[in-house]
């Protein structure tokens, strides 16, 4: 990924426009050309996409394990820690690889101090916007998005570091909000062309009359450190044979599946870290030398606030979907017809360490709408 | 406040505040006569002076059928406990196959009401010695108590505590023993956690139906604020208090005024 290429201009320049020293060019006593290629070392499985603009729905099932926008946080929905697809990647993944050479934006309770946080938060306060903005995409109306988060208030610091700071919400980085920006462009770099629906995958119809049901599950909870952790996920063939056949269907108004792998109350230490998810590894396999097996990372940015026992979580911990429909041919030939899926789990190296990640559950989700 | 109703709106809430409220009616008719239900677990003007506790639970089962006892306490539970058991019922429900939902909801709720039911004896028994050896003042002092308890760091270690969820399994019998143990662990924080404010509708003799309405409320506003840091803290109940006076305030001098 070239990414000192992307590294905007501002953040590499030696002085300001009026001559003066620039502020940005050094990244925690670094030079900002160094840090940017030093610290994000994207390996082969690190991918920054935009997966996540391909979902129509912002919000399905009713704590919102499933969908654009994610769990909803607030006393209402004590469990309610589930990750959404744009906050799993691109939000989570750059928090992580950024701030995996010790910068501050990598941990939840130093990010706001650093100016990449704020950068990188427009960023996605803009993919929103354009997703919203695209045709197909169902956002909610909901006073528990916009006058959210609940369970924290937003606060940016002022210039000189002044207390108490700008206090903000959710509405306010929305249309008509004190924080709007006006946007010139909202198809460059962002996935989705205003106005124009790109196909890229069925409409299951109105996010209210989706539902989403487990269908598997394993034994309990798997703890991974430095070696790789597998564990099989039982699954109930009358829902999974029901999902299968469901899943390629695109004829309107008749019922339509997608399969998800869930990883649930992931706990932890580490402020970030990176666990990747292999599904039918051969026995004693390394999992870095299949990639094919490979179905997905999941970024573990904030694991020590979640987990903390008398932290906003309550202890619970994240918890991830891993959207698996794509590779429904692999996993039907990795067990799914006999009723059992075996799942390896890896911290990623030089991310985790030693340090110890625990998955409470993993599961396989059954998504179903009928095709709109 | 339409953020309030939006959340109430949404399932389970509108069915457990039903149960809730069917259950503060039934708890009703039975104390005006209506229903044969005796709900008061105290007498109302205190004890002799010098009465043992044993003698006062002897008088406290002669005057009400120990059958009554129990319903009343049942319906206290039903009205007071419902709106607190929405998370792990959403929880326990999004994690079992769709055609076991019932079934694990019904086992976590055996496991929690069965800690409750026990939990009457002690509370029961505390109560009637605390009116034994206080009188009158035994219902103020158990605001009190409750107010303290509700401040205090250890409170909101178990309140927090309260939100933890556990995995539960998808099959068989370790399906229904992981509901069945979730909810007797759950009841049991929750027991820790609202022993004295439970107190309060004991003690409140003729009051005893506002005191348990307004206790419920505290209950469950409790149970809605976040896990935080646990430390002294200014209880919810005042917190709650003072909210429903800056929003009753200016409805009253505005009602004045027009």
């Amino acid at each position: 990924m070239p990414v000192r290429a992307n590294c905007h201009r501002h953040f590499l320049a030696d002085t300001m426009p009026d001559g003066t020293e620039n502020p940005l060019k050094y990244y925690r006593g670094i030079a900002m050309r160094d840090a940017a290629m030093t610290a994000i070392k994207p390996g082969s499985r690190d991918k920054f996409d935009l997966d996540s603009m391909d979902e129509d729905d912002f919000l399905v099932g009713n704590q919102g394990g499933i969908g654009f926008g994610g769990g909803i946080s607030g006393g209402f929905i004590q469990f309610g820690n589930w990750t959404g697809d744009l906050e799993q990647n691109p939000h989570n993944i750059v928090h992580v690889l950024v701030g995996r050479g010790g910068g501050w934006i990598g941990n939840p309770i130093t990010a706001g101090v650093d100016p990449l946080f704020w950068l990188h938060h427009c960023n996605v306060d803009r993919l929103w916007q354009a997703w919203m903005g695209a045709p197909g995409k169902h956002m909610v109306n909901d006073p528990r998005w916009n006058h959210g988060p609940a369970d924290r208030a937003f606060i940016m610091p002022v210039v000189g570091g002044n207390k108490p700071g700008i206090s903000f919400g959710g509405q306010d980085c929305l249309a008509g909000g004190l924080f709007f920006p006006q946007y010139d462009d909202l198809t460059k770099g962002t996935g989705v062309t205003q106005g124009v629906q790109a196909v890229t995958r069925v409409s299951m119809g109105p996010s209210e009359s989706q539902t989403v049901e487990v269908i598997g599950a394993n034994a309990g909870p798997v703890r991974v450190s430095a070696e790789p952790a597998m564990t099989e996920v039982a699954v109930d063939l009358p829902g999974a044979n029901a999902a299968v056949l469901s899943m390629g269907v695109t004829e309107p108004g008749e019922e339509v599946s997608r399969l998800y792998l869930a990883l649930e109350s992931v706990k932890g230490d580490l402020a970030s870290g990176m666990l990747d998810v292999y599904l039918d590894l051969p026995e004693g396999a390394k999992p870095e030398e299949h990639a094919e097996k490979h179905v997905g990372s999941v970024a573990l940015f904030g694991l020590n606030v979640a987990s903390k026992p008398d932290g906003p979580h309550g202890g619970n911990g994240l918890s991830y979907t891993i959207d698996i429909t794509d590779q429904a041919k692999q996993f039907t030939a990795a067990g799914l017809g006999k009723g059992l899926l075996k799942v390896t789990l890896q911290t990623r190296d030089g991310h985790s360490g030693d340090a110890t990640i625990t998955v409470g559950r993993l599961s396989l989700l059954k998504r179903t709408g009928k095709v709109g | 406040m339409t953020g309030l109703i939006e959340h109430f709106r949404r399932p389970p809430w509108p069915a457990l505040l039903g149960v809730s409220a069917a259950g503060y009616v039934i708890w009703l008719l039975g104390s005006i006569g209506v229903l044969p239900a005796a709900v008061c677990v105290t007498g109302a003007g205190g004890w002799p002076g010098g009465a043992e506790l044993w003698e006062v639970v002897a008088a406290t089962l002669t005057l009400n059928a120990p059958g009554s006892l129990l319903t009343g306490w049942s319906m206290m539970l039903v009205a007071m406990m419902s709106p607190l058991v929405a998370a792990p019922i959403v929880h326990v429900q999004q994690s079992s196959l769709a055609r076991r939902r019932a079934r694990a909801v019904a086992g976590f709720l055996v496991g929690y009401s069965m800690v409750w039911l026990a939990m009457g004896v002690p509370l029961g028994l505390l109560a009637l010695q605390a009116q034994a050896a206080f009188g009158p003042s035994a219902f103020p002092l158990a605001v009190g108590v409750a107010l303290i308890w509700s401040a205090s760091p250890v409170h909101r270690r178990l309140l927090n505590r309260a939100h933890r969820s556990r995995p539960i399994s998808l099959f068989g019998m370790r399906a229904d023993g992981d509901c069945l143990v979730f909810g007797i662990e759950h009841g049991l924080l929750c027991a820790a956690t609202c022993w004295a404010w439970m107190l309060v509708p004991l003690l409140a003799a003729d009051w005893h139906f506002t005191a348990m309405l307004a206790t419920g409320i505290v209950l469950l506003a409790e149970r809605l604020s976040l896990p935080r840091t646990a430390q002294w803290r200014m209880p919810v109940a005042m917190s709650l208090a003072l909210r429903l006076r800056a929003h009753l305030f200016p409805l009253v001098l505005n009602r004045r005024h027009g």
